[in-house]
């Protein structure tokens, strides 16, 4: 069933839950979990988020369900059957109900032309059928989870119907077309050496223990990672930083440690090319070209014999060093791959595959191992590779890499800028806080080293001191310092989103944020983007009493212009409302009981009604689509990118084997090196 | 127009090496009666709308009287703080930020502020960032060379925040080279001093050779060599991406000899800001902010550069503005999510915009005290305050209130309140390029600009 899924998922269904719950559980009529997984009630598709009635524009709900849709039913159709279906039967409908407001003339973003071909995608590459992720099809399958188009009327049963056994048959077609495809890497943008990663590049060169990434700017963020080649941009400041920072590093750097005629008082033309071709090995993270001794060299000399500004050859030598420090060799991952034509997608050479999987595990040009490797071309075979990548997540110098991942995945950076008010809360920034991120720390970690990825939701266990232990009203602690616990039965958390890191990172400094933990949920455990407000929305806000509970105020996003989008957020949110801001355990507010039900709507296989956080966060624990969310999440952090068309089969198979391995996460990153989008890249 | 020829400009001209050279005269001197006055553009920025009751002025034209929030830049306590320094402009909207991609309102008010125009996505990565170059950086780009194109200053521009970080994406970027091409602001003012008066000689003392200057200009030009040669071997993508980096280099290679002396002005005495604990710190916010002023008066004293900004805080800020009155222990952000009849968070809404009145009358008042020749540093430079948003509950962008402060060398005539019907800002953007002495008549999205605003000058 799982496979199934998962072809399923990838694409992700043109009418997201109501279809999927189906398709996971052929005939069960809408109770999407077990019953007694987590004490939730199905409800099936097509409620919950519909609360918004009334108003203008309605947000649009699909049908009731049923909506069959079993791929296996379109095995072997054809590129032509699929586009002929496309022609009559969906393009048509997109045409009636969505061009008048997504057109071209228009001026909206995701189009849909009177031209049928110009909707979709002919890869021409591969000869694949895609929806272009920003053609209309392509986003409501993927982007749209609120279904709330078309505004102000809906499609007809048939019509529906049509559409979703088109979306059916497509993941037919993607699905046989991934068996047999032909290489496809997807983009390969050139990916800049981030400041931590600057930092350990430096130390393991020079030999210093400086860390001039420090004082670099923030790289911007996209899906939340602070590492994707998109938005790497270099503005005057990020410049000055590099050129302050090779400045530095020139000035204080032991030329000796990279040949022994370095330290000599003169340095002749000789020794500086034989310091060049060594440092630029390790610096350039492949052999120095004649082209390289040439320029730095042709530096040297010129520097050191020069007439304006006499300087010394050791003074030349650090010139060349910070030079060097400056080059594009340096600085980016250069990739070109092997030979080939422009466009063919090309194996990377050895040594950029030595480089992509050094900084992949550990944040750092490749290690003496690795290099060898490449050099004596052992990094040929993808065993060879898998092997590679086996000892470098073995070993510890791979852990500040998850740590890494999971601090921004998880948003568990936004603790260390969260203040409660400290009239209310008066020891809990200076006290609890720090301890409440060392806690989801130890616990992330062992969950990822030892566990599997179900566990990071739902474990039975957690990492506390005797002060935590206190503040979440668990047994006193023998013993100091963190200690693993069992949870017992009685225990009302469960897995990350029931710790305080998370709940107190994910609210205000005096309120919880309802909002903010569903979006969460939403956006990094279920892959779900959601769609901003709508243009020139205008709100009047409820009047605010001291008397009402959180979850009343909130209420308040019912109406019609708010609920399309809150509707997927709040009652997701409300699940974690026993939880104060500080993530501590409650049963009043103002007053008033908390009320911690939740019904969450428009999922894959989560859909229902929960009696709080714990039965919620078990149901997500197990759910294919949040599995298949922290196999993207892993693919944007390591591929340093988005997802694209191109590389649905290689998420497939990473995601595939994640299942495999019974969820263990650490072989999830091993199948990312096996992928064409790692192996593989577009020839300039 | 032909402008006189800096004293840089011929050292520059004369060679790569800053050498003195005979022909100084033909220069115009600092102060020198009949020189030019030197223009200067701040933006300055806060989030979260304000609360126009307590911010419109009562009445209109030269007769104004500040509103609550505006008092602190009419000061009696504080003489140097006067309306007629002020253009309080009502009725100016952000039409653009209602056209383009449907994004987020705090995003389309931050994206379009300075820019007027659509916001763009960026292949490979989630949202929309800002659709163009931002009107300080058009200027800068303009105002920062001389009619030959050579640099005047050591900085294009400069470009600083107040606050955390909280993310580093498009609800935290405002000012852009280009379309999708955010420029970084540096939020910590140590960092900050020691970029911008590195070598700088306080009292406009003349730094002589800087033996380091043909070092770093050769390395410069070494790695330079590196990134044209390999960009040829790359994609069309890759190609632009190293293009950027390799631009950012040329920029501060051409302008390295510049600075060193101050711009000649002796008020230009440059010191390290004191601040010793985390600048990131909620607690700290108020240093940081008068550090920043502070430094960005002093780079603007020392002529380093021509046009600066200044942001205060994320878009959606979480900052606790504990100073500005007592009781306030929510972000600014999610206080301004409450409804209009709430009166208690009206009044400390109230109070974290007057306090931000009370930073830009200290900004005024420190550029009053640098003496340009006759003319005070303040009387040369236009500080355009403006805001994301109208008002925080609605997300409204309709208006915006802005406040220009300082006539930009006598450009703009202030001491005015104006009532404006739906301006749209992009008018205000070609304004800013008028008053720093470009003819423009359109900025941004040409569809919502007619051209300068009327009346302002």
């Amino acid at each position: 069933m799982f496979a199934r899924t998962l072809v399923f998922g990838i694409v992700t269904a043109l009418i997201g839950a109501g279809c999927t719950g189906l398709i996971d559980v052929p005939g069960s009529g809408g109770s999407p979990h077990p019953a007694g997984a987590g004490g939730g009630t199905g409800t099936g598709g097509g409620t919950g988020a519909g609360g918004a009635g009334g108003g203008d524009p309605t947000p649009w709900m699909p049908p009731a369900g049923p909506y069959t849709c079993t791929p296996a039913d379109f095995t072997g159709i054809t590129l032509n059957q699929l586009q002929v279906d496309y022609a009559t039967n969906v393009h048509p409908l997109l045409k009636s109900s969505c061009m008048g407001c997504h057109g071209e003339t228009s001026n909206r973003l995701f189009l849909v032309t009177a031209d049928a071909a110009a909707t979709f995608v002919l890869d021409r590459a591969t000869g694949m059928f895609r929806p272009g992720g920003n053609t209309l099809l392509g986003r409501l399958r993927e982007k749209d989870p609120t279904l709330s188009m078309p505004r102000g009327s809906s499609w007809p049963q048939e019509k529906l119907d049509q559409v979703v056994r088109f979306t059916c048959e497509l993941q037919a077609y993607e699905a046989a077309e991934c068996a047999t495809a032909a290489i496809d890497p997807g983009p390969s943008p050139l990916r800049r050496l981030t400041p931590l990663e600057y930092t350990n590049t430096v130390q393991a060169l020079l030999g210093v223990t400086t860390r001039p990434g420090d004082a670099f700017p923030p790289e911007s963020a996209a899906y939340g990672f602070d590492n994707n080649a998109d938005v790497q941009t270099v503005d005057s400041l990020r410049a000055q930083k590099f050129i302050d920072a090779a400045e530095a590093l020139g000035n204080t750097a032991n030329l000796g440690s990279v040949t022994a005629c370095a330290a000599q008082a003169t340095i002749t033309d000789a020794c500086a090319r034989d310091f060049i071709s060594k440092l630029g090995a390790k610096a350039f993270r492949r052999p120095v070209t004649s082209e390289d001794l040439t320029l730095y060299g042709n530096f040297f000399t010129a520097a050191a014999t020069n007439t304006v500004s006499p300087v010394t050859s050791t003074v030349a030598l650090r010139m060349v060093l910070k030079a060097m420090l400056l080059s594009p060799h340096f600085l980016y991952r250069v990739e070109v791959g092997q030979a080939g034509s422009s466009g063919a997608a090309v194996q990377l050479t050895p040594y950029e595959l030595a480089t992509r999987l050094s900084y992949m595990f550990w944040q750092t040009a490749p290690d003496a191992t690795l290099t060898q490797a490449a050099s004596s071309g052992q990094l040929s075979t993808r065993a060879q590779v898998e092997a590679q990548a086996r000892r470098l997540l073995a070993d510890p110098k791979a852990r500040p890499m998850v740590r890494a991942f999971h601090d921004q995945w998880l948003q568990l950076t936004w603790l260390k800028l969260a203040t409660k008010d400290a009239t209310r809360y008066p020891s809990f920034d200076t006290v609890q806080k720090p301890l409440l991120a060392q806690e989801t720390q130890l616990f992330y970690e062992d969950v990822f080293w030892n566990g599997t990825v179900d566990q990071l939701l739902g474990a039975d266990y957690t990492f506390v001191d005797s002060t935590l232990a206190t503040f979440y009203g668990l047994p006193a602690l023998t013993g100091t310092g963190f200690q693993k616990v069992q949870l017992g039965a009685s225990v009302p958390r469960r897995g990350l989103l029931t710790q305080g890191a998370w709940l107190a990172g994910h609210a205000h400094p005096d309120e919880t944020d309802p909002v903010v933990r569903g979006k969460f949920v939403r956006e990094q455990l279920l892959c779900q983007e959601l769609p901003p407000p709508p243009v020139g929305l205008v709100i009047t806000p409820p009047v605010v009493s001291d008397t009402d509970t959180t979850r009343q105020r909130f209420e308040a996003h019912r109406q019609p212009a708010c609920a399309t989008c809150h509707a997927l957020m709040d009652p997701v949110g409300f699940a974690f409302e026993s939880f104060d801001t500080t993530g501590a355990w409650r049963s009043t507010e103002n007053g008033l009981p908390i009320d911690s039900s939740s019904t969450v709507a428009l999922t894959e296989t989560a859909d229902g009604t929960y009696a709080g956080a714990k039965p919620l966060v078990t149901v997500l624990a197990h759910s294919e689509q949040v599995t298949r969310c922290v196999a993207t999440q892993w693919f944007r952090y390591t591929a340093g990118r988005g997802e694209s068309a191109q590389d649905v089969c290689s998420l497939r198979r990473a995601t595939e084997r994640l299942v495999a391995a019974g969820g263990d996460a650490r072989e999830l990153l091993i199948a990312l090196t096996q992928t064409d989008a790692f192996l593989y890249r577009r020839h300039p | 127009m032909i402008k006189p020829l800096s004293r840089r400009a011929v050292l520059r001209g004369a060679g790569r090496i800053a050498i003195a050279l005979p022909f100084l005269q033909a220069m115009t001197a600092f102060g020198q009666t009949g020189a030019p006055r030197k223009k200067r553009l701040v933006l300055w920025e806060t989030s979260g709308g304000t609360v126009f009751s307590k911010w419109r002025p009562t009445g209109t034209g030269t007769g104004f009287t500040p509103s609550p929030i505006l008092a602190p830049l009419d000061s009696a306590a504080n003489p140097a703080n006067s309306k007629n320094d002020l253009i309080v402009l009502d009725g100016v909207n952000m039409e653009s930020s209602f056209s383009g991609p449907s994004v987020g309102a705090h995003q389309a008010g931050l994206s379009h502020l300075w820019i007027g125009r659509e916001c763009v996505s960026i292949s490979g990565a989630n949202g929309y960032w800002g659709g163009g170059q931002s009107v300080d950086q058009y200027i800068a780009n303009q105002v920062s060379v001389d009619s030959m194109g050579n640099p005047l200053t050591r900085f294009k521009s400069l470009e600083a925040m107040v606050g955390a970080e909280q993310d580093a994406t498009y609800l935290c970027r405002m000012i852009y080279s280009g379309a999708g091409k955010p420029v970084t602001p540096e939020n910590d003012p140590t960092a900050f001093f020691n970029r911008v008066f590195s070598g700088v000689r306080p009292g406009g003392a003349d730094a002589g050779v800087d033996p380091a200057m043909w070092q770093r200009k050769s390395i410069l030009d070494t790695a330079m060599a590196d990134y044209t040669a390999l960009k040829a071997r790359l994609g069309p993508e890759d190609r632009a991406r190293l293009d950027q980096h390799l631009t950012a280099i040329r920029d501060i290679e051409s302008r390295l000899s510049l600075g060193n002396t101050g711009g000649g002005n002796p008020a230009c005495a440059p010191s390290a800001p004191g601040l010793t604990g985390d600048p990131n710190a909620n607690a700290n916010f108020p240093q940081v902010g008068t550090l920043m002023m502070d430094l960005i008066v002093m780079a603007l004293a020392c002529d380093l550069t021509r046009v600066a900004s200044l942001q205060w805080s994320h878009s959606v800020s979480r900052t606790v503005h504990t100073w500005a009155a007592s009781g306030i222990t929510r972000g600014h952000h999610d206080m301004s999510h409450d409804a209009d009849t709430n009166a208690d968070t009206q009044s400390k809404l109230t109070a974290i915009n007057t306090w931000f009145s009370a930073q830009l009358a200290y900004f005024i008042r420190k550029l009053k005290a640098i003496d340009e020749g006759g003319n005070s540093l303040f009387s040369n430079t236009v500080t355009c305050w403006g805001n994301e948003l109208s008002i925080g509950n609605i997300h409204g962008r309709r208006p915006i209130p802005f406040v220009l402060a300082g006539s930009c060398a006598g450009y703009f005539r202030t001491g005015r309140s104006m009532v404006l019907s739906g301006v749209p800002h992009n008018n205000l953007l070609v304004s800013l390029c008028n008053a720093m002495g470009l003819p423009d008549t359109r900025f941004g999205n040409p569809s919502f600009c007619t051209g300068p605003i009327a009346g302002l000058t």
